[in-house]
């Protein structure tokens, strides 16, 4: 038999390591402030702000993840975008709709809204591609806790990891692409009603 | 064993005056009674061949509280398994999904084939020769399955009715929602699951996909903004527009299913409902003709939902599946949804539904999200020794149907609760050990009589 | 102690109470193998016989693999 790769490999192309330079840093840094500026605006419930952050033709991705057996992970434990059915698979305007659905005051699954607090750590600049079609892209890889309290007892805790693809433009970084890895199987949340 | 006999079941259960108590949805004594009385002998679903498409594939499900092995052996045939082995009761699969020759226990390795046989015992020579007897420790099978339209069902009572007569006059229901969209029968397929677990009792679920269309209030947010599948034209809604001018019916049958279809006018015409989508609009359109032309004035019914008793529940039109309310406890359900296209249909639009499924459905589903909250604050909020003695008001309606209409059962022309009541009738019957006979409706006497004492 | 999931097809192998035996086929769940039993470690197999489950605990070693 073949004993294939037991590790799953990163969903986006692992290019070999970026020199550790003075660039190198002073872009993690750019990276590191965006995503924390990102993070500040939904946890400050500046849902519509946030949107803004979201480049128009944004993949936003969120597989269900699977018990698979050994040597079958890289092919088996995750749901593929574009295939089958995910937590999320969605584009600007669905997530735009999300935002307009909160909004309305009578979306009752976040009315009254959650208190929602989002950790971003373990921040990776992996890739840059100065010459992507629509401008600069740069590679990021990340690890979120995001906690959530609504009404007075309820809580959950989503942990896991993002691959974000960040697009330099005039007004900015603004995220092209987003997966989210949730590292939970069955999902041990009634609702998904925030935004990764 | 639980304190409540059947006198006391139908001190909880009054669907005359219209009052079901709280203790339903809150109560542990309650709850394990559920799982022995109404569990261990209803029809379950437990998920679909195209799941299992291949000799050795197989597919982890629950019935009940409990975990099943749904498994196409090496000779094709379908069986579903309690996922424990026989010797200490380790799950002899924690996979999900997969194809294997052997399912072999952590535990001692004890093994059994894909049929269910106990084919391996570590060291059986010299510890189990001439004691072990290996047909007697197969894993535990249930006791009927049946394969309906490509859908797995099983029950452990081997004393069960067969499941076509368990459905009775619901199966034209059902059938909408496992029939191609074009007429043809079955030929269905899951395109994926949704799992996931929620705070509330497994009841408010099921019965609000019986065709609880009073609730509609509460998916305002989603109304207002529109998702559905005429959105991005500008059309607010959460869905299709098919069932625009059709006639509502809800239908409450023996054993406790209940639907919620429509049936069109005489000349039965199409609805633009995919304005967004021009290949959709013309996939639709034509399966709405060939339908018609298959079916002839059959064709005028069309799905909508429906549960079918215990726990399975049915979305028959756009966003299309099957939902399993699998108990967790009194107060969790773990939700499983297997979403459904026509396996034939066109690439573009299983793409296009995949996504509207994704948007409307499920935890992450715009519209289901707000039936979430509504399920746990309900089970919550009735869990209080003051909330408990408040029955819950089942009034709706009450007495406005027929049962005297080709579609069987007791049908509603107006939103009503009788399919609710139908639905705890069967309940209280299955709580207080009916026969199979009364409980699908061949006994009416026996269902009178107890009615009277 | 061997990996159950390194055997292959045609492997040989010395079992408990000095029997021999030969890998039919790997069913890769870590623990058994399917295999036909030998007269001697260099004997041929007889392809009549039925194969039959064989458990790691049961192995003592490995003695030539398939190449």
């Amino acid at each position: 038999m073949t004993i294939t790769s037991a590790e799953a490999p990163a969903p986006v192309e692992t290019p070999a390591p970026l020199a550790r330079n003075a660039d190198y840093y002073r872009l993690k840094a750019d990276v590191e402030d965006f995503l924390y500026m990102e993070a500040d605006l939904l946890d400050e419930r500046r849902f519509k702000d946030w949107l803004n952050l979201l480049a128009e033709d944004i993949v936003y991705f969120m597989p269900i993840r699977r018990n698979v057996k050994f040597g079958q992970h890289a092919e088996r434990e995750n749901t593929k975008l574009g295939v089958g059915i995910s937590w999320f698979d969605e584009d600007k305007w669905t997530l735009t709709k999300r935002v307009e659905q909160i909004l309305t005051g009578v979306h009752y699954a976040e009315e009254p809204l959650s208190r929602v607090c989002h950790m971003v750590s373990n921040v990776q600049v992996v890739g840059v591609r100065p010459d992507a079609p629509t401008g600069e892209e740069v590679e990021v890889r990340s690890r979120f806790l995001v906690y959530q309290n609504r009404v007075e007892y309820e809580t959950y805790f989503f942990v896991g990891k993002r691959y974000d693809t960040l697009r330099r433009t005039a007004n900015g970084f603004k995220v092209a692409r987003r997966e989210i890895i949730l590292d939970q199987n069955i999902l041990l949340a009634k609702n998904l009603t925030i935004f990764f | 064993m639980s304190g409540y006999r059947f006198d006391s079941i139908d001190k909880l259960v009054n669907t005359q005056d219209g009052f079901i108590s709280r203790e339903l949805f809150v109560d542990s004594d309650i709850y394990k009674a559920e799982l022995e009385k109404i569990f261990t002998r209803a029809w379950l679903m437990v998920g679909h061949e195209s799941l299992v498409p291949n000799p050795g594939d197989f597919y982890t499900s629950r019935m009940g509280e409990e975990s099943v092995i749904l498994c196409r052996d090496k000779a094709g045939i379908i069986h579903v398994f309690l996922n424990s082995c026989r010797h200490r009761g380790m799950k002899v699969c924690r996979y999900e999904s997969g194809n294997t020759s052997l399912f072999t226990c952590p535990y001692h390795s004890w093994t059994y084939t894909t049929d269910g046989r106990l084919q391996g015992v570590p060291l059986y020579k010299s510890l189990y020769d001439g004691v072990l007897d290996r047909e007697a420790n197969s894993l535990v099978s249930v006791a009927k399955l049946a394969n309906y339209k490509g859908t797995i069902w099983a029950t452990w009572d081997p004393e069960a009715p067969d499941f076509l007569t368990y459905l009775g006059d619901a199966k034209i229901h059902l059938d909408q929602a496992l029939d191609c969209r074009d007429g043809r029968e079955g030929g269905s397929e899951v395109i994926g699951v949704h799992k996931w677990i929620f705070p509330a009792n497994w009841k408010f679920a099921s019965e609000n996909f019986l065709g609880d269309t009073y609730h509609n209030p509460s998916h305002r947010s989603v109304d207002l903004i529109g998702i559905g599948p005429s959105a991005a034209s500008g059309k607010k809604g959460r869905r299709d527009d098919e069932l625009a001018v059709a006639q509502h019916v809800w239908v409450s049958f023996p054993v406790g299913h209940g639907v919620h279809s429509a049936i069109q006018p005489e000349q039965n015409q199409y609805v633009e409902s995919f304005l967004d989508n021009p290949v959709l609009e013309e996939y639709f359109r034509h399966c709405y003709e060939e339908r018609k032309r298959r079916l002839g004035d059959g064709a005028r019914l069309l799905p909508f939902v429906g549960t079918i008793f215990p726990n399975t529940s049915y979305h028959g039109r756009q966003p299309r599946g099957l939902c399993a309310w699998h108990p967790h406890s009194p107060t969790s359900t773990e939700a499983w949804r297997f979403f459904l296209v026509d396996k034939d249909a066109p690439q573009e639009v299983k793409d296009y539904l995949r996504h509207y499924y994704m948007r409307y459905s499920g935890p992450a589903g715009m519209t289901e999200q707000d039936d979430l909250e509504n399920w746990l604050y309900a089970t919550s909020a009735s869990m209080g020794t003051v909330a408990r003695r408040y029955p819950f008001n089942y009034q709706q309606s009450l007495g406005a149907y027929t049962s005297d209409h080709p579609l069987g059962g007791d049908v509603s022309l107006q939103v009503t609760e009788q399919i609710a009541r139908g639905y705890y009738n069967g309940w209280a019957a299955f709580m207080r050990n009916a026969s199979w006979d009364e409980i699908t409706g061949g006994d009416r006497k026996g269902a009178a009589r107890h009615a009277a004492e | 102690m061997i990996n159950m999931l390194d055997l292959k097809p045609g492997d040989r192998l010395q079992l408990r109470e000095g029997e021999f035996a030969q890998v039919v086929a790997n069913m890769e769940d870590g623990m058994w193998v399917e295999v036909r039993t030998l007269e001697t470690a260099t004997a041929e197999p007889d392809p009549s016989e039925e194969p039959q489950l064989c458990h790691a605990q049961d192995i003592v070693r490995l003695l030539t693999p398939a190449g």
